[in-house]
């Protein structure tokens, strides 16, 4: 019963239904072995009240030949009817030692007792009877004692009466309790085996529930699986088991899936990077063709500056002969712009250097457009020794006038600002304007051209600069264009900047 | 959820599977005799009036203190001659001691106490005595101190002259006999206290019904009886009550039935003088035990008497009696 109630800690489906097995049987057995005690018991008790019922038969059968053979004694006065007399006794003795050992009741045994005590009696009174034959006393003396023995043997009889009536009472008495136990036996046997029955039927619901049912899910899981929706299988999550070794299958398949699903996204990451890397590869071998192509442009142009720089000098000394200064002055300042472009063609320069530039560039507008045209410089010169590509700075303020202010007669505005964001370690170099500004379809087009445009088109516009800026900054600088239409447009270049090229100054 | 309800049904299993091994031997347990495995030492054998439940108890009480046994053989009439031939039988049973009453003088059962006393099986009276018989003990209220109480307890309880008229079963039973002197020695100490009547009955109900009323018509200045007698103890007050509950009778009966107590607590007894059958059954075992273990004893053992009244009725409360075995003659 120990077993039966003992938690079984380790639950593999062997041991389970193992465990189940012995349980089933282990009861089935215990009812076996009570219905077998109780079938021998009941056969033993059978067996008993018959053979007390027997002797005590036996009893008084041997109780009328014990007095028969001395009625025939006194008749016959012989030893050999005496000696017939004397072994019937012995039968007699025996058959009260053994229902001495009746134990039934202790009114019983005093009974017994009693009739021992008369019997007792009746054999002196057979030992005087025999003495008075032997001594042959008259017929009359021997009569008497006969009739005296004759009165203990009715006693006898009477005593066996009683305890006859008393055997039979407690024997119906016995019958009485035997039949209501028996009821109670089989009330108990029944409830017995409807539980057990019942056990069995969830020994074999949960069989089902705890091993049968994971594994069906299991397999129509497997059957069902998508790999577009690793994700959403979770066997061991949503299964219930119990057992171990259905918990250890779940929770295996779950790590496989999971194995799995990594390995996916692991395969589509790497497909997505190379794609992504023969974008950029693309993208670097256009702008190298481009800048091949700006490399040759520039190799062409070399010739004509130099040209155009011997023919500039020569009108400058003959507009210094002739005093004309202002001439001078345009002519000096253009020659400084074209050795700037032609010396620091494709090379790096600091934003100072390059503002210097464009103050050069600025000098010959003014001196172009006159009042029409105001520049402004709003300068942080914090991070001016961050170098640049060159040229990037006169390219835009050339759209700004070209675009913005160039066709006002009068009021026309450049702002150029440079301002230092510590937060995210940036420079802003801003060109703005209140020329007549862009449409925001324009301008979206314009944006769009700016960062699809990666061919080389010989102009050294705003796809240029921006093309020129992702080159130089590996992708890290951006060109923020906004404009509200007839009130101004602004273009500002973000710039990463290290903190080492800082200085205090501004 | 399966293995919750797993968990329950297999406890009532294990529950129902232990009752169900365990009861195919209590069924059998269940029917075990009430043989006694200790084994008894001595026999004796009680011949009496079936009523003397009292007695049995007594004497069933004593058995299992001494471990002896004793077979209560009883009777409705209590016939000399069948008591005789009882414990003739019983001698031939070779008991080792006889516990009887001495109801009466009859010469048969004189001898078979004497047939007793000569088998060398000793005899114990209880109750009644037969003081010429070969009897070794009685065992027994003092009947004349009863007949003392009674009066006593007549004359305490009330401040008028009494005339007094005596019931009794048998004028030749030596017990009566005795209450009756005891009750008369001590009347006569009192100018105020006379016996009328006195009044045999034989203990037969329809005896009583024919002689109480009558004695009631002849002899009209009774205002008091002396009912000596256990039987006409219980029927008397039923009589009064029917038909002279106008009269103011003092009367003062004889025993403790349930009947007897009815009648004092309703009023129709002043009192009741009774004695303990319960100690008689007890101490005829016990004398018995002593006797064959030949330890001496005493002749004559007294057991307590009393007054039941309405006020102490309750210090007296009833003995509840196990069931007994009694054997008819």
């Amino acid at each position: 019963m120990a077993f039966l109630l003992k938690k079984h800690k380790v639950q593999t489906i062997r041991s389970e239904l193992f465990q189940y097995l012995k349980q089933i049987f282990l009861i089935l057995f215990l009812i076996f072995v009570t219905g077998t005690i109780f079938y021998l018991k009941t056969v033993q008790w059978v067996t008993q009240e018959k053979q007390q019922l027997f002797l005590l038969n036996d009893f008084y059968s041997n109780l009328n030949e014990e007095h028969r053979l001395l009625y025939q004694y006194v008749l016959q006065k012989n030893s050999l009817s005496y000696q017939s007399l004397k072994n019937h006794t012995d039968l007699l003795d025996r058959d009260i030692c053994d229902l001495y050992r009746f134990h039934i009741q202790t009114a019983f045994q005093r009974e017994i007792e009693d009739l021992s005590g008369i019997l007792e009696n009746y054999y002196l009174k057979i030992e005087e009877i025999r003495i008075a034959v032997l001594e042959k006393e008259e017929t009359s003396s021997l009569n008497q004692k006969f009739y005296e023995s004759n009165e203990l043997y009715i006693r006898m009889q009477g005593t066996y009466q009683n305890l006859y009536q008393m055997l039979l009472q407690y024997q119906q008495s016995q019958e009485e309790i035997f039949q209501r136990n028996l009821i109670f036996f089989f009330a108990i046997l029944c409830l017995d085996l409807f539980c057990c029955i019942l056990y069995i039927f969830f020994c074999l619901k949960n069989i089902e529930f705890r091993i049968v049912k994971p594994i069906q899910d299991l397999t129509s899981t497997v059957k069902h699986m998508d790999l577009d929706q690793l994700e959403l299988i979770d066997v061991s999550g949503s299964f219930h088991a119990s057992n171990e070794e259905i918990k250890i299958l779940l929770s295996g398949f779950d790590t496989m899936v999971k194995r799995l699903k990594l390995q996916v996204e692991e395969r589509i990451e790497y497909i997505s990077a190379q794609l992504k890397l023969k974008e950029q590869e693309l993208t670097i071998s256009k702008i190298r063709a481009q800048l091949k192509h700006s490399q040759l442009k520039n190799l062409q142009m070399q010739i004509n500056p130099h040209f155009l720089f011997n023919t500039l000098n020569m009108i400058s000394q003959s507009a210094y002969m002739e005093n004309d200064f202002t001439t001078l002055k345009l002519l000096k300042t253009t020659a400084s712009l074209l050795r700037y472009t032609l010396d620091y063609s494709n090379k790096a320069v600091t934003l100072e250097h390059e503002i210097e530039m464009l103050g050069n560039y600025i000098t010959l507008q003014e001196e172009r457009f006159g009042n029409r045209i105001q520049f402004k410089f709003y300068l942080d010169e914090c991070f001016h020794q961050v170098l640049i590509p060159n040229l990037i700075l006169q390219p835009l303020v050339e759209n700004s006038i070209m675009h913005g202010v160039g066709m006002y007669l009068e009021g026309g505005k450049i702002f150029i600002q440079t301002i230092y964001d510590p937060d995210h370690h940036q420079g802003i170099i801003r060109i703005a304007d209140n020329g007549e500004g862009i449409s925001p379809e324009k301008l979206e087009t314009v944006i769009e051209r700016m960062k699809s445009s990666t061919e080389a088109t010989g102009k050294i516009g705003l796809s240029n600069v921006y093309l020129r800026l992702q080159l130089f900054f590996n992708q890290k600088a951006k060109i923020e264009i906004a404009s509200i239409p007839k009130e101004q447009t602004s273009i500002s270049i973000i710039i990463p900047v290290e903190e080492n090229v800082l200085c205090i100054k501004s | 959820m399966f293995s919750d309800k797993m968990k329950y049904l297999k406890l009532i299993l294990c529950f129902l599977t232990a009752l169900l091994f365990l009861s195919s031997f209590i069924v059998f347990g269940d029917m075990s005799s009430d043989f006694s495995s200790d084994t008894y030492e001595k026999r004796f054998t009680l011949i009496a009036p079936l009523q003397w439940v009292p007695v049995g108890q007594g004497i069933l009480d004593a058995d299992a203190v001494f471990h002896t046994n004793t077979k209560l053989i009883g009777s409705d009439t209590l016939d000399p001659d069948q008591q005789a031939e009882e414990i003739n039988a019983a001698v031939l049973s070779g008991v080792d001691g006889i516990i009887t009453s001495g109801t009466s003088t009859s010469e048969n059962l004189c001898e078979a106490i004497q047939n007793a006393s000569d088998h060398g099986i000793p005899v114990v009276l209880i109750d009644s005595d037969l003081p010429n018989s070969s009897r070794n003990v009685y065992i027994g209220s003092n009947n004349y101190q009863m007949g003392v109480l009674s009066a006593q307890s007549m004359i305490q309880e009330t401040k008028k002259d009494l005339f007094v008229g005596i019931i009794i079963s048998d004028l030749e039973n030596p017990n009566q006999k005795q209450r009756i002197l005891g009750f008369l020695d001590e009347i006569s100490q009192y100018d105020t206290i006379q016996v009328v009547e006195i009044l045999e009955c034989h203990s037969n109900q329809l005896e009583i019904l024919e002689k109480v009323p009558k004695l009631l018509t002849e002899f009209s200045q009774i205002n008091a009886l002396y009912l000596a007698e256990a039987f006409t103890s219980v029927v008397v007050g039923d009589i009064i009550k029917d038909r002279y509950s106008s009269l103011d009778l003092t009367i003062v009966a004889t025993d403790d039935t349930d009947t007897i107590r009815q009648h004092i607590l309703d009023g129709t007894y002043l009192s009741s003088t009774a004695q303990s059958p319960y100690d008689e059954g007890y101490l005829s075992v016990q004398t018995l035990y002593q006797m064959t273990g030949n330890q001496p004893v005493d002749e004559y053992i007294y057991t307590d008497i009393f007054s039941i009244t309405q006020e102490n009725l309750n210090h007296f409360p009833q003995l509840s009696y196990e069931e007994q075995l009694w054997h008819f003659y």
